[in-house]
């Protein structure tokens, strides 16, 4: 018995899925286990149902449908993922790439079938995800953290820093702090548009810089000055960072901008 | 609905021709007041730069200039008149023959008036003026065919057959989905919603030239909303404000959609939560002023997709209506909003 859920923002094109998957039932064991008409909800559902297949629509206003998979691939036990979607050349090409499933809306009982009994071929498939995601140019709204086995999303906008520590990345938002297991190179590829780097180990979200400030190097007592440096002040948060003086230049132009 | 003729159309969509092959012209229009300004131009441009090359002090430049005009002026006159009349008798002929009297004319002009002027130089003077008027012939048949060729009837076409509006793909899809999902169970609204596709695909299909009656858009906006309603539901709220108008005004078909569907697809498909667009439509004097205003997702205001459409919909404004029709966008409180203002159409 498959347990399936459906993800998609638009009511009558659930109600669609829902009907063409009772079709279904004659011929593939399954049952309907849930609906969610949006991606962050469709990932709250998929925790409490463990559906074994999501149907995801790519084009949802909240979270599309290939973040919500490379949400869902980072779960132990993963669902299958099969995406469903109305019209999107690009992306087509990209998942005939990957080899990952999709169908196109309106949906034909005899495609879902076919993919539904391919679904468990396509249980642990986060690298082709990944992957997808690369080639399309597809950019995080949210990143996922781990915490006591339960999986958070911290929306991307809350970000005041990313810090590089030890093994971890601390994850800075006006309310906390969280650790992922993310390098600071890979998120500053990604989200490059939002962050500048002030230093070797330091992500700085654009928005939340609210100035900078010159420290006076120290003289010790030999009389030797080391040479002084900038740090940034935040708005959401008290600390200063250090900015870099290889980085200085850099951030100095992105503040310009 | 007759076609239109399109007597009030301002745009070089307005000029009565056909995609009938009509017979190439390529002498200059010398009738053309436009032609006839750059003729003139240029010719007393180049006689101006002579006389202060030829000159010793600024009165002698002004003589010179005063001399060289006295010759300028019946030349090209005379040759501008002769290219009208040519243009006319000698459509029929080959485009080269055309083209040899364009060159021809100006040439025997001015050797006929240096003789009657009795130029210094006597032949020679003659022959070079002759030469002269040649080469600047030439050089203003080619100019001026190239820039008929830029404005020629089947150029214009092929620029409006590129801005024709036209409807997603991605909401053709999810129209016939949500067709799909309420056949079922709701058969009547899948007529009604199947009905409403049909026709706006009709309108998709027309001519977007066309000028219809300023309702019948309307009512196709309204059919446009309702399936993008079923689809949305209450996640679109559409605010209709329309306004007293002339029950005869036209406006050209398809104009006022494609915004409404602008509005919708960045207010609405793109942000979660409710989203609510305002449309007002009213009358006033001779132009149609219409506003469409959409809340825009705060994160990332995708400008770009709006502007696409929105040059599409400028270059079809200019097409159809030149100088006179205008839109102007603005980001405001969060909400973006569009004004056009279009002459109305009030033919019967």
């Amino acid at each position: 018995m498959l347990n399936v859920m459906i993800v998609d923002d638009e009511p009558p094109a659930r109600a669609r899925l829902g009907q063409v998957l009772r079709d279904c039932a004659e011929q593939v064991s399954l049952q309907l286990v849930g609906e969610a008409d949006g991606g962050i909800q469709g990932l709250e559902e998929a925790d409490r149902l463990h559906p074994d297949v999501v149907l995801l629509d790519v084009h949802m206003p909240d979270m599309n449908g290939i973040e919500v998979a490379r949400h869902l691939a980072q779960r132990d036990n993963p669902p299958a993922v099969i995406f469903v979607t109305a019209y999107d050349e690009h992306a087509l090409d990209a998942f005939e790439v990957q080899a990952l499933d999709y169908l196109m809306k309106p949906v034909r009982a005899e495609r879902l079938i076919a993919a539904l009994s391919r679904a468990e071929r396509f249980r642990t498939n986060e690298p082709r995800i990944e992957e997808l995601a690369k080639t399309i140019g597809a950019v995080r709204s949210h990143l996922t953290v781990s915490e006591r086995g339960r999986m958070i999303l911290v929306p991307i906008d809350e970000v005041v820093y990313l810090r590089a520590e030890l093994k971890y990345v601390t994850i800075k938002t006006r309310t906390r702090e969280h650790l992922t297991e993310e390098s600071l190179t890979a998120l500053e590829a990604e989200f490059g548009d939002r962050f500048v780097r002030i230093h070797r180990n330091a992500l700085v979200a654009r928005a939340g810089i609210l100035g900078f400030q010159r420290v006076r190097g120290a003289v010790d007592d030999e009389g030797d000055s080391s040479e002084g440096h900038w740090e940034v002040m935040l708005k959401e948060a008290p600390e200063r960072l250090s900015i870099s003086r290889r980085q200085w230049p850099t951030v100095k132009a992105a503040a310009r901008s | 609905m007759k076609p239109p003729s399109s007597p009030t159309l301002k745009g070089p969509l307005a000029r009565d021709e056909t995609a009938v092959p009509t017979p190439r012209r390529v002498i200059p229009d010398g009738c053309n007041m436009g032609v006839l300004l750059r003729v003139i131009g240029t010719v007393v441009a180049l006689a101006l730069m002579a006389a202060v090359a030829e000159s010793t002090s600024f009165h002698d430049a002004l003589t010179v200039l005063l001399r060289l005009m006295s010759f300028i002026a019946p030349t090209t006159l005379i040759t501008v008149m002769l290219w009208c009349a040519a243009r006319r008798t000698l459509s029929n002929s080959d485009v080269s023959v055309q083209r040899g009297i364009s060159c021809l004319i100006p040439a025997i002009v001015a050797v006929a008036v240096a003789l009657l002027f009795q130029i210094p130089g006597g032949e020679w003077g003659a022959i070079a003026h002759g030469a002269v008027g040649f080469a600047l012939g030439a050089g203003f048949q080619h100019y001026s065919e190239l820039r008929e060729r830029a404005f020629s009837p089947a150029v214009i076409e092929a620029k409006y057959q590129a801005l024709q509006s036209r409807i997603r793909p991605h909401f053709l899809f999810n129209s016939l989905n949500a067709v799909l999902s309420v056949i079922r169970t709701e058969p009547n609204k899948a007529e009604r919603m199947l009905e409403s596709i049909a026709e706006l695909f009709r309108a998709v299909m027309a001519d977007t030239r066309k000028l219809v009656p300023l309702a019948d858009e309307l009512e196709l906006c309204r059919n446009y909303v309702e399936i993008e309603q079923t689809r949305l539901g209450n996640r679109l709220a559409v605010d209709w404000q329309i306004g007293a108008y002339h029950p005869r005004a036209k406006m050209p078909q398809l104009l006022l959609q494609p915004v409404i569907e602008n509005a919708i697809r960045y207010g609405a498909e793109k942000t979660a939560g409710r989203a609510d667009i305002v449309v007002k439509v009213k009358q006033n004097g001779f132009v149609l002023e219409i506003f469409v205003s959409n809340p825009i997702a705060p994160e990332r205001p995708e400008r770009e997709g709006n502007q696409i459409g929105l040059a599409n919909i400028r270059g079809r404004l200019a097409l159809i209506y030149d100088l006179e029709a205008k839109v102007e966008t603005q980001m405001r409180r969060g909400r973006f909003e569009l004004t056009m203002t279009i002459p109305v159409e009030r033919r019967a």
